[in-house]
């Protein structure tokens, strides 16, 4: 797994650099841009980045723009704005669009602090659960079709003889499928596979 | 001693008028010799019948009142008519005379005239006439209304569009010493009354003044009156005054309108300034308050890795640290009361706010040479803010593409286009085709300070944005190169009624 970093985006020289030397107390490595474009040319911090801190308003790009690509990408790191307007019908586009958190510079650091952490600690949630997944589903794909037919009985919860009488098989072709289905998943128990099934079919944390 | 005949035709002809003496029983005639110079005749001598030089529209006119005149005792002759002179040319006479004779039956046995060219005199009073008519006619056609003042009787005459103004009865003689302060409103009085002193005293070369007159509907109605003294007794004194009145009633209500305008325009431009001054400013502050917050909460946490060695250090940078939030808390309040009486919110059709920018843009427009060119979408869907603030926002943006066109020799066209864009905003261009922002300013033109002018502070872009900002939409520059540049910005559509 990606090592988390914070993204600090901010045109205004010393607020950036005082928001990232304040994070770095925190123990998080922070990189720092001026230009919202740069993040997205920065295919390694958009991989590792737990948590964007971003100005809403800045040259070129706008940190409310830089959302917009972001969602556009897929990309789920929890966005706190930072702004020194009131900006209040952006700020409310912003948390509509999805955005974490919204201060006002200036703030009281102790709270950025605060928000900075809780957004990693989301955001590394986020990537075990997606990591998870992303097992899960490949131990999926290693089923077979009539395999996966199976499975779908037994978390559907109906017997083996049920399931052997829907798919017209025998009771003993239906037992050793399902052997392969909890090796397969890694499941000991019914209880764990159902887990496994809907912890994949979820589609949000 | 000359007869009495010659003695009088010796005065007559001193008068150089014609006199002509006819026997009409004998067929005889008798003129004298002015007779044959008026006419110009090459031998002006012997007996001249003017009746054979008439007109030939005049002709049966004439003889049939000369026979009239014969036949009836007492009628005189009088008559004005043509009669043909040298080379063909007509001149006009008048005769003045009648039958000096009669016989014992009545009938006519001398007439005697008196004929006299008075070609002159009618030109003269056609002219006069003429002239009159067309003073007249240009007078009330423009809309004045005429009056004609006799001081010492107080008679007034006015003409009829006088009338149609004041619903004064037609006909009916008027006393203008009685009309005026009955009529002028009570607040104008002293103005117009100082007005007509001043001149009737000598003091002004003509009455000139406005005030509100009563009509003929019980209102008070804006008028411009001029008036001069026309004549003088014999004492030096003004005997008659003629002059004109002009209704400006209508023309009066909307200078005051368009003043009251422009006040409230100032007025709110000056608000805009403030308070967006305000905006920007206190943007410039907080970035280095934060700054300032930030390095002393690092400073703090790095401290207290230091354990307590680091307090008596600690204290005084915590202090730092809530100075930088309070003069933050200042700046952000005095934002707010700014802004709380500047803002004002209700639909605005942004095609109204081009129009009415482009009113007051036209000028400067046509002092720089500028095309204005108007690309309007309609229908356009209203949007929500405060219509004087955009109306700011689109004036400065016009102003700067006719300050970027300045310089350009070709042709210069400022199109402002109206558009609803892809997400059913309200998009506004002002497109110039001057030479493009300058290097300084391309990558940021918006930024406060930012400015290529002179004497600019660079504070107009960094308004309008805070302005189109503040209501809820976007600005941004499309393009600019050579070719010209693109300023945009796009509101949030109000939903249909």
């Amino acid at each position: 797994m990606d090592a988390p970093l914070v993204c600090v985006v901010d045109d205004d020289d010393a607020v950036r650099l005082s928001i990232g030397l304040l994070i770095e107390t925190l123990g998080l490595p922070v990189r720092s841009f001026a230009s919202a474009l740069d993040v997205l040319e920065d295919s390694e911090v958009l991989a590792r980045a737990h948590c964007l801190v971003l100005d809403v308003r800045m040259p070129g790009l706008s940190g409310v723009g830089l959302q917009e690509r972001l969602v556009r990408l897929a990309h789920t790191a929890p966005i706190i704005f930072v702004s020194g307007h009131g900006d209040v019908p952006m700020v409310a586009r912003a948390m509509r669009d999805g955005a974490f958190d919204f201060l006002q510079k200036p703030f009281n650091e102790q709270v950025l602090l605060d928000r900075v952490q809780e957004a990693v600690q989301l955001a590394a949630r986020r990537r075990r659960l997606d990591a998870r997944r992303a097992d899960i589903q490949r131990r999926l794909d290693t089923l077979t079709l009539r395999e996966r037919d199976v499975m779908e009985g037994m978390v559907a919860g109906r017997l083996n003889k049920q399931i052997a009488e829907d798919l017209g098989i025998s009771m003993k072709t239906v037992e050793q499928h399902r052997a392969r289905v909890m090796e397969k998943l890694e499941a000991d128990s019914l209880a764990a596979l159902v887990r496994v099934v809907v912890c994949a079919e979820r589609d949000d944390s | 001693m000359k007869s009495d005949d010659d003695r009088w035709r010796l005065a007559v002809e001193a008068s150089g008028d014609a006199l002509w003496d006819w026997l009409p029983a004998e067929g005889r005639i008798f003129s004298s010799p002015r007779l044959g110079e008026l006419l110009g005749l090459p031998e002006p001598t012997g007996a001249i019948d003017w009746r054979s030089h008439l007109h030939p529209d005049d002709r049966d006119s004439v003889l049939a009142s000369l026979e009239e005149c014969l036949g009836e005792a007492a009628t005189g002759f009088d008559a004005e008519f043509r009669l043909r002179c040298r080379k063909g040319r007509h001149r006009w006479f008048s005769a003045r005379g009648g039958v000096v004779a009669r016989d014992a039956a009545g009938a006519a046995e001398r007439f005697v005239c008196v004929l006299r060219d008075v070609t002159l005199a009618r030109e003269q009073r056609e002219t006069l006439q003429a002239s009159e008519r067309l003073w007249q006619f240009a007078l009330e056609g423009h809309g004045d209304a005429l009056w004609d003042w006799t001081l010492d009787t107080g008679m007034i005459n006015i003409s009829p569009s006088f009338r149609a103004i004041t619903g004064w009865p037609d006909g009916a003689a008027l006393r203008g010493n009685d009309i005026w302060p009955e009529r002028i409103h009570p607040e104008d009085l002293r103005k117009a009354m100082a007005a007509f002193n001043a001149h009737l005293s000598g003091g002004r070369p003509m009455t000139e003044v406005e005030f509100r007159l009563l009509v003929s509907d019980g209102t008070y109605r804006w008028v411009a009156l001029r008036g001069k003294v026309m004549e003088r007794d014999a004492l030096g004194r003004p005997s008659r005054m003629i002059g004109t009145v002009r209704d400006v009633h209508d023309h009066y209500l909307s200078i005051a309108r368009e003043k009251r305008q422009e006040r409230e325009l100032a007025r709110a431009a000056h608000l805009i300034h403030l308070g967006e001054m305000a905006s920007v400013l206190s943007h410039e502050l907080n970035q280095p308050l934060t700054a300032l917050r930030n390095f002393s909460g690092v400073a703090l946490r790095r401290l207290e890795e230091l354990g307590p060695a680091g307090n008596r250090i600690a204290e005084p940078l915590k202090m730092i640290s809530e100075q930088a939030m309070r003069a933050g808390d200042i700046v952000h309040r005095v934002r707010g009361f700014v802004r709380r009486g500047g803002l004002k919110s209700a639909p605005v059709a942004m095609n109204k706010v081009v129009q009415s920018v482009v009113r007051f843009a036209e000028f400067e427009a046509r002092a720089h040479a500028v095309q204005l060119l108007l690309q309007l979408a309609e229908p356009l869907p209203l949007v929500n803010g405060d219509q004087v603030q955009l109306e700011q926002v689109l004036s400065n943006l016009v102003k700067n593409a006719i300050d970027a066109m300045s310089a350009v020799p070709c042709s210069r066209d400022l199109v402002i286009r109206t558009q609803v864009d892809h997400d059913g905003m309200v998009e506004v261009a002002v497109i110039d085709c001057g030479e493009g922002l300058a290097e300084s300013v391309r990558q940021d033109p918006f930024a406060p300070f930012a400015t290529t002018k002179q004497d600019g502070v660079g504070l107009g872009l960094a308004i309008c944005r805070t302005i189109i900002e503040n209501h809820g939409g976007r600005m941004w520059v499309e393009s600019s190169d050579a070719q010209g540049t693109t300023f945009c910005f796009a509101l949030p559509s109000m939903p249909a009624a």
